[in-house]
């Protein structure tokens, strides 16, 4: 049996196209409900989804502790790695919700919180500086699950970033980390385990002295909205229902992440299910972007170069147009931006040029045939998918 | 494919949007993700394929699914605004159709309407 106390949102994603009621809470309930014998799901939920919310519960068996509210808030994204605005929150919390189990995983959420009681219990704050025990929580073991800014004590280095004007990075550098991390251990009430997920698939697991880092594991395609949850729904079922070592669960955790995001695929798969995929090999060295296209295409080699950056990439060589392209530059290219208007004839011309890319993004309905110009590429119509690929490779 | 479609309705997106709803309360339209996806029947889905939505019980879980004309499930219909009132009107009989948008392995988009 696991509880999971969490967010029912609307997600609305423009490339590729989702418009979807899951937020961090309902995912979850699904995600455990093919691997756990009994879910329970906490939440707030507006008025109007109720009805459908409740039938979406029962088609995987989950029962619901459910308070109706007054405030639908839906994320809004562009594409899988950039979320708009987000809603705003009501002008006033709702009263906490209470939850006691032997398991829970309890996610933080817009409209209020949750005073959680477990034996073994899983937090992911999705916020800086959020504390579990400060509303009166309790866990015999508690384990932590965040993104890198999120853990307490990063905020003051990521504020001093944000004003030496550095780009923003997916996660703090090691330092910054293992401070955080050693501040985060030193508390009088600490979790027992950390995990820290890279953002990407991987995660690193704070235990003991030293820490252990989970590849992420090879996916095909990358849908990233919500895939940080199935991390934690994963772990919370591995670590806390089957009493699994929190290495071997992070593993499981990683795998099911991978799993994920190749559709969005809910629910989870069984251990046995995943246990052939194989790790990814994080990008080292510089990456050479080339545009092929207008106007707008430029701009995307820019923001593209700004996204690698942020994924920890280092962005060597930005190049538009094959006339731009120096002959230096022709082997060893990482990614090809093609436009979306571009035709067959460009990317012949660019493969006669002797461009030989890593991966191909091309946002047309004809993206696959690409391959016949760079057989070895990897094409993708998703951007996120294309940005995946650049920075992680399946291992060889 | 168009034919199954009463033209009065205009089209949704279905999700968070409340479907689009005319005449007896179940011209319902929408498009949506399948959930728990059977990667060897979706694996061997094209675009522009029609599937049968049906409700199914087994236990204690009561769902609506997709499957193929030859009885195959292909996944789940589950987490959009409409869910609930797509269950009662095929309680009273009405049948729906699922036209594919996208499938591979991972992932198939339908778009749900009126037979």
């Amino acid at each position: 049996m696991i509880s999971v106390a969490g967010g029912v949102y609307a997600e609305r994603c423009q490339y590729p196209a989702w418009n979807q009621i899951y937020g961090s809470g309902l995912r979850a309930a699904i995600a455990v409900s093919s691997v756990s014998n009994a879910v329970r799901l906490n939440a707030y939920v507006p008025r109007e989804w109720m009805a459908d919310v409740v039938s979406t519960l029962a088609s995987f068996g989950v029962t619901g502790n459910l308070h109706a509210s007054n405030h639908p808030m839906t994320f809004e994204y562009l594409h899988a790695f950039y979320r708009k605005a987000p809603p705003e929150p009501p002008p006033a919390p709702y009263p906490e919700l209470s939850v006691q189990d032997e398991v829970v995983l309890r996610f933080g959420m817009m409209e209020g919180d949750a005073r959680v009681t477990g034996d073994r219990v899983v937090y992911d704050p999705q916020s800086q500086n959020a504390s579990f025990y400060s509303n009166g929580s309790t866990a015999g073991s508690l384990a932590m699950i965040v993104g890198g800014w999120e853990l307490p004590g990063t905020a003051a280095a990521y504020a001093k970033r944000r004003s030496e004007g550095k780009p923003r990075s997916l996660m703090p550098d090691e330092a910054t980390l293992l401070n955080a991390i050693i501040a985060l251990r030193d508390l009088p009430q600490r979790p027992q385990i950390i995990l820290v997920k890279d953002g990407l698939g991987g995660l690193i697991v704070f235990q003991g002295d030293q820490p252990v880092r989970i590849p992420s594991y090879a996916a095909e395609s990358f849908f990233r909205i919500g895939s940080g949850d199935v991390t934690a729904v994963a772990f919370a079922h591995a670590w806390g229902e089957l009493h699994r070592d929190p290495v071997e669960a992070a593993h499981y955790a990683a795998r099911c992440t991978a799993h994920f995001v190749e559709g969005p695929r809910l629910p989870l798969p069984s251990a046995a299910e995943v246990s052939s995929r194989k790790p990814s090999t994080a990008r080292r060295g510089e990456i050479r972007i080339v545009g092929l296209g207008d106007f707008e295409q430029q701009a995307l080699v820019l923001m593209t170069s700004d996204w690698l950056s942020y994924l920890g990439g280092t962005v060597k060589h930005e190049t538009f147009g094959l006339d731009d392209l120096g002959s230096s530059v022709h082997e060893g290219v990482d990614l090809l931006l093609v436009g979306s208007r571009c035709t067959e004839l460009e990317l012949e011309s660019a493969a006669r040029a002797g461009l030989q890319p890593t991966v191909v993004f091309w946002p047309s309905s004809r993206a696959n045939s690409s391959r016949q110009y760079f057989p070895d590429a990897m094409a993708a119509r998703d951007y996120a998918t294309a940005l995946y690929h650049v920075m992680r490779s399946p291992e060889r | 494919m168009g034919g199954y479609a009463p033209d009065q309705i205009k089209k949704s997106k279905g999700g968070a949007a409340p479907p689009t709803v005319v005449g007896d309360g179940c011209d319902l339209e929408f498009q949506t993700d399948l959930v728990g996806v059977q990667s060897t029947v979706s694996a061997g889905l094209n675009k522009g394929a029609i599937l049968l939505v049906s409700l199914r019980a087994q236990g204690h879980i009561r769902s609506v699914v997709c499957e193929t004309a030859g009885g195959a499930v292909v996944g789940t219909l589950a987490a959009f605004r409409g869910l609930s009132q797509l269950m009662g009107c095929l309680e009273q009989g009405v049948g729906y159709v699922a036209l594919i948008e996208e499938a591979s392995f991972s992932r198939c988009s339908v778009k749900v309407f009126r037979r």
